[in-house]
Order: C-alpha cells, then structure tokens, then sequence
C-alpha cells in the first residue's frame, strides 16, 4: 500500500517531468519548470482523482497555481525577457498562483496579496541562482528545501499536500543527477521558470498547509518553509563562494538549516497536542453561550 | 476536467431531481408533519448526545471515532410521524489520540475549516412492524449531499426535573468516497465504507435541558 503511494504520488511523476527534460533537448532550460510543475500537478491528482472528485476542494487550486506559475515561467523563457521582464514574469506568476487561491477563513484579499508578494520576491530572490547554477549541489539544495515544506505539510497532516510537494522534492534531486551526466559543464539550470515553479511551490505549499491548519503550529514554522530555497544564497557569501566545494556545502547547509528549522518548530509546536483550532472553537462557544445568557 | 465535471453533474442531476420529486409526493408526513397541529419539537441535547463512525484501516482492524458536537432538533407527530434536521460540528472529531485527530480534520478527511459542519435532513419516515422507522434525508459532508438511508431507534422517553426527554439511536452506512473523500480508499489503506450510529437525546423545547 505505501508502495503505491511512492509509484503513483512520486516515482511516476518524477519520470514524467524526467522525461519532459530528457526529450526537451535545447529547450531544456526553458521546459525545466514545466516538468517540474508536472510532478506536482500529477502527483496531487494521484491523491485525490481530481477530476472524478465530487467535491471540488479549495486545495485543489494550488496543483493549478502552480502550474500556471510554470506556463507563465516558460512564456518568459520562450521570449527571452529582459530584468524588468522577468521581474514581471515573477509578479505575474504570483498574481496568478496567489490570488486564485480560495482558502479557507481568508475572506479577504489582503492575505492573498501578501502571499502573492511572497512568492514574488521569493522568485524573484531565486532567479539568478536559477539561471547561473544548474551544478547537482543546487539542486540537491531545492530538493532539501521542498523536502522542508512537504515536512510542514505533513505535520500538519495534510498530506494530500505533503506528496506533491515531495514529489517535486525527489524530482529535484534527479534534476541533480541528470546534471552530473550534462557535458562539459555537469549542470542543468532550473532557468526562469524552474525558480519561479520551485518559489510558487515553496510558498504555496507553506500557505496551503498554513491555511488548513487546525493543531497550533506556529506561523513561523511555514514562513520557514516558504522561504527555504533562498538559503541557496549563502553559496553566495563572500567566504564561501572563493572555492566551489565551500560553496556547494555552503548552498544545501544555508537551505537545510531553514527547512531543518522549519520542520522542527512545526513538530515542536504541533507536538503540543492541545488541539488549539478546537479550543478557540469552544472559546468562541462560550462566548456566544455568555453572550446568550444575559 | 471542468466539461467532465459539468457533464456528470448533469448526468446526476436529473435523476437526483426526479427521485426528490418523488419523495415529496409519496411522504407528504416528512417535513410538513412539523408544521401539522399536535407536532412536538425537540431540542437535541448536545452533551448526551454524540456520533460513532466504524472505518476499517490497513484492511484489519475497524477503527472508530466520535463527533460531540451533535445539535439540531428533532419533530415528532403522532405516533408514527418523525422529523430529523441535525447539525454536527466536524471539528468536535475525536479519536482518542491528538495528531490523528489533526489529520482527521485536514483536507485528506474532513477539511474542517473548509467544511466545518455536516447537516442531516430528513425527507420521508416510515415506520416499519417493530416500532422503528426507516428514515430517508440528505446528508450534507465535505461540501456534497446526498440522500442517505438510516434505521432509527426510539430508545426512551422520560420525564424528569429538567422536563421531557426523548433518545433516538440511528445507525446507517456511507460510502465516503461519494462525498469526495478518497484519501486512502484506492490503496485499500482505509476503508470506504464508514458505519454511522449516532446516539441522539432530545429535550421537550419547553425543557430545561443541560448545555455544553
């Protein structure tokens, strides 16, 4: 049973998104982040039959927000867009993945606006690191950060969301292998598009699994997560950037610290126990009952 | 996906409209009966009152679970005549163990936030030789309803200080996976089909009942 849980919601759309990149060819920098956003599309649809789902559920609208970040981040691949462009490509992207999103107790815009801002800037963070390191250590670093949000999800425990997000995970970590046999380079460069997917589903990931949350896991924990890839950077730090094994190092510690951190604030304070969403329901309860007796 | 969907919700439709026809031709003594002279309306009483759910898991062992937060009222008229319209609060599950009870409550099961109640109404009741009814009404779970068929129980009636109390006990079955649950049902990991019984107290409405 767990098996066909690891077939369906993760080896056969890591294959699918492998294989986009295998066959794309030239294109290849440009279709990373369509393959990428593949796997989570077809991994989410392994757990829930999307299609056949008599109820349409609101978490649904993160698979198509972050395949639409992935079509947009191919557009800007396609036409060759300049800063100003990809900055635009980001923001759009973001628009269109955040503000779709129909979560639940988020009445208003403003929180999806704040989401949107996020994932732009954390796309935005992520391209150059996008489009100038494609070696395997950048990408055992996305897969470490990804590992970090499908951690959350699943502490959570909405693992509905856990396995695309560790779907794109191990795709990312087979990106890095298929980079090491890339001649004469040994890289593959996520390219705009692969940032803004990997960004698109950091974040919504760390949302979706923020917003369904009904056990006290503090906020800090998915913020973590959210921002997790941009530990990347610090493969960029004067210290370390002198030579490429410090670097390499430098890149997974700097992503694996904010994803560790993040999975152990969310097991920390979920560990807690005291089923916080309940408590406040019958905070609310009594209110209402005192409220009534008066 | 959106034409798939559009499609099937016509292909049910249809019938589902003819089959709520029907029913409110032949069960006229459903829900009007509340409005009949001589119906008496009950107050569910929320602490002694609760719903048990039977799931198999790993294809072992059954598990079960429990809803606290059973409201609604309940109608009688006559002797014959019931009426059920049940609200529960889905984010009162309870299984015994604090994470299990968070993944319960996650889009993977009942995605509380976004669903927070289930409601059952009844449409029809008919009361077989042995004094207990079989009840048709819509169920309402995780954003779809559909109609449902539960064997209910009159388990006594009483009257104390607080007033007149009824207990009802109705046990029925449903396929989650018709209500868009599916996590878990094609690996054979949790079964699909879940045994309800909800123990159900009501107050006289003129009671003084005890309240959560």
């Amino acid at each position: 049973m767990e098996i066909d849980l690891l077939i369906h919601g993760v080896l056969w759309p890591t294959v699918l998104a492998l294989g986009v990149v295998v066959a794309s060819r030239s294109q290849r920098a440009r279709l990373v982040g369509v393959a990428l956003a593949i796997a989570f599309v077809v991994s989410s649809g392994a757990q829930d039959h999307l299609a056949l789902s008599p109820s349409f559920g609101s978490w649904t609208w993160i698979p198509i927000g972050v395949a639409l970040a992935a079509l947009v981040g191919a557009a800007a691949g396609r036409f060759g867009a300049g800063r100003v462009g990809r900055a635009a490509c980001c923001v759009i992207a973001a628009l269109l993945a955040a503000l779709l999103l129909p979560l639940p107790e988020w009445r208003g815009d403003s929180e999806r606006l704040v989401l949107a801002g996020g994932i732009a800037l954390n796309a935005a963070l992520l391209l150059p690191i996008g489009m100038h390191r494609g070696g395997f250590s950048t990408w055992l670093a996305f897969s470490v950060a990804l590992a970090g949000t499908s951690g959350v999800a699943l502490m959570t425990g909405f693992a509905k969301l856990a396995v695309p997000c560790g779907a794109v995970s191990f795709a990312c970590g087979c990106m890095g292998l298929f980079a090491l046999g890339q001649r004469p380079h040994r890289t593959l460069h996520a390219g705009i598009g692969g940032a803004i997917v990997i960004a698109t589903c950091a974040s919504l990931g760390a949302a979706g699994a923020y917003a369904f949350e009904t056990g006290g896991v503090t906020r800090f924990a998915f913020v973590l997560a959210a921002i997790a890839p941009l530990g990347v950077w610090l493969g960029e730090a004067p210290p370390f950037r002198a030579t490429r094994v410090a670097s390499a190092l430098a890149r997974v510690v700097g992503v694996g610290t904010l994803a560790g951190a993040a999975i152990w604030s969310a097991a920390s304070h979920g560990a807690q126990g005291s089923d916080a969403y309940a408590a406040q329901r019958d905070s609310n309860a009594n209110q209402v009952v005192a409220t009534l007796a008066r | 996906m959106f034409c798939k969907t559009c499609v099937v919700s016509l292909a049910l439709i249809a019938p589902l409209s003819l089959i709520a026809a029907a029913d409110k031709t032949a069960t006229p003594q459903a829900a009007p009966a509340a409005a009949a002279s001589g119906a008496q309306t009950w107050t569910v009483d929320d602490v002694h009152s609760m719903a048990l759910f039977r799931v198999q898991h790993m294809g072992a062992g059954m598990f079960w679970g429990r809803f606290d937060g059973v409201s609604g009222t309940v109608t009688t008229s006559g002797s014959d005549s019931i009426a059920f319209d049940i609200s529960i609060d889905v984010a009162s599950v309870s299984s015994g163990n604090d994470k299990l009870n968070g993944h319960l409550k996650s889009p993977d099961f009942f995605s509380v936030k976004e669903f927070p109640s289930m409601t059952f109404k009844s449409t029809k009741a008919v009361r077989d030789a042995n004094g207990a009814w079989d009840v048709t009404g819509d169920l309402t779970m995780h954003g779809v309803t559909k109609s449902i068929n539960a064997k209910v129980e009159q388990t006594g009636r009483m009257k104390g200080r607080g007033g007149e109390a009824i207990g009802f006990e109705a046990t029925f079955t449903v396929d989650r996976s018709q209500f868009g649950m599916n996590y878990g049902v094609e690996k054979g990991a949790i079964g699909k089909d879940v045994r309800v019984i909800v123990g159900l107290e009501a107050q006289a409405s003129d009671g003084k009942g005890e309240s959560k």
